[in-house]
């Protein structure tokens, strides 16, 4: 009997850990790709590697919290609204990031009418593709729950 | 194994899932897990599903052949 139960606590504890460390790693790639393509200024075959694991740990995520079924957002209004906001905060930060990164490349040698119409573009261009991620992203999330929820009336409805 | 019970218990109360899953603050489809005998709660999760159905540990939880 002893050997079939796990201690629940160190189980838990030790997911726990590991997932902090992930959260970590996640976090430092995220740092190591920032400071060498924005500071250093190195070529793109310098930090491919941090590039490759970063976006694929983060699709991995995605992918298996929408195959789980898990809700992408910890909150129960996903609509037009939550998604417009996001995507219009990460287009303001993409234009933040962007023009700080081509001022300290270019800024001698722009006029202050074409910095204006880049941040201008950048930011609806960093808007229109969130935008379109963010509404992809929640018609998956919420197509799934949607079949959990048939799947769970389906068993009720047996049941019952 | 299935918890009949808990469900017998939530109908009763004439509780849809969704409704017991909002009264103890979880999602329906850990509910829904719970009934089929698929996820085993933790003590703190029993004990709120309990209090939610005005039933105890013993009647929703306990298992009668070891």
């Amino acid at each position: 009997m002893r050997d079939l139960i796990q201690d629940e606590r160190t189980v838990a504890q030790k997911r726990k850990i590991a997932s902090e460390t992930c959260n970590l790693l996640l976090l430092a790639l995220m740092i190591a790709m920032l400071v060498q393509q924005f500071v250093l200024n190195v070529p793109f075959a310098h930090y491919a590697a941090e590039f490759i694991c970063f976006f694929g740990a983060c699709t991995y995520l995605l992918i298996r919290n929408l195959a789980s079924g898990n809700s992408l957002y910890n909150r129960k209004n996903t609509g037009f609204n939550f998604v417009l906001l996001n995507s219009l905060v990460c287009g303001f930060t993409i234009c933040v990031v962007t023009g700080i990164a081509n001022y300290s490349r270019y800024g001698d040698n722009a006029t202050s009418g074409i910095w204006l119409i880049t941040l201008a573009i950048t930011f609806l261009c960093g808007t229109a593709g969130a935008f379109l991620s963010f509404s992809i992203l929640n018609y998956l999330n919420s197509k799934k729950q949607k079949n959990i929820e048939n799947k769970l009336d389906e068993e009720e409805d047996k049941l019952s | 194994m299935k918890n009949i019970r808990m469900k017998v218990a939530r109908i009763e109360r004439d509780m849809k899932q969704e409704d017991l899953a909002q009264v103890v603050g979880i999602t329906r489809q850990t509910i829904g897990l719970i009934e089929a005998g698929k996820y085993n709660p933790s003590l703190k999760l029993c004990i709120a599903i309990c209090k939610a159905l005005g039933k105890t540990l013993d009647e929703l939880f306990w298992e009668e052949t070891l």
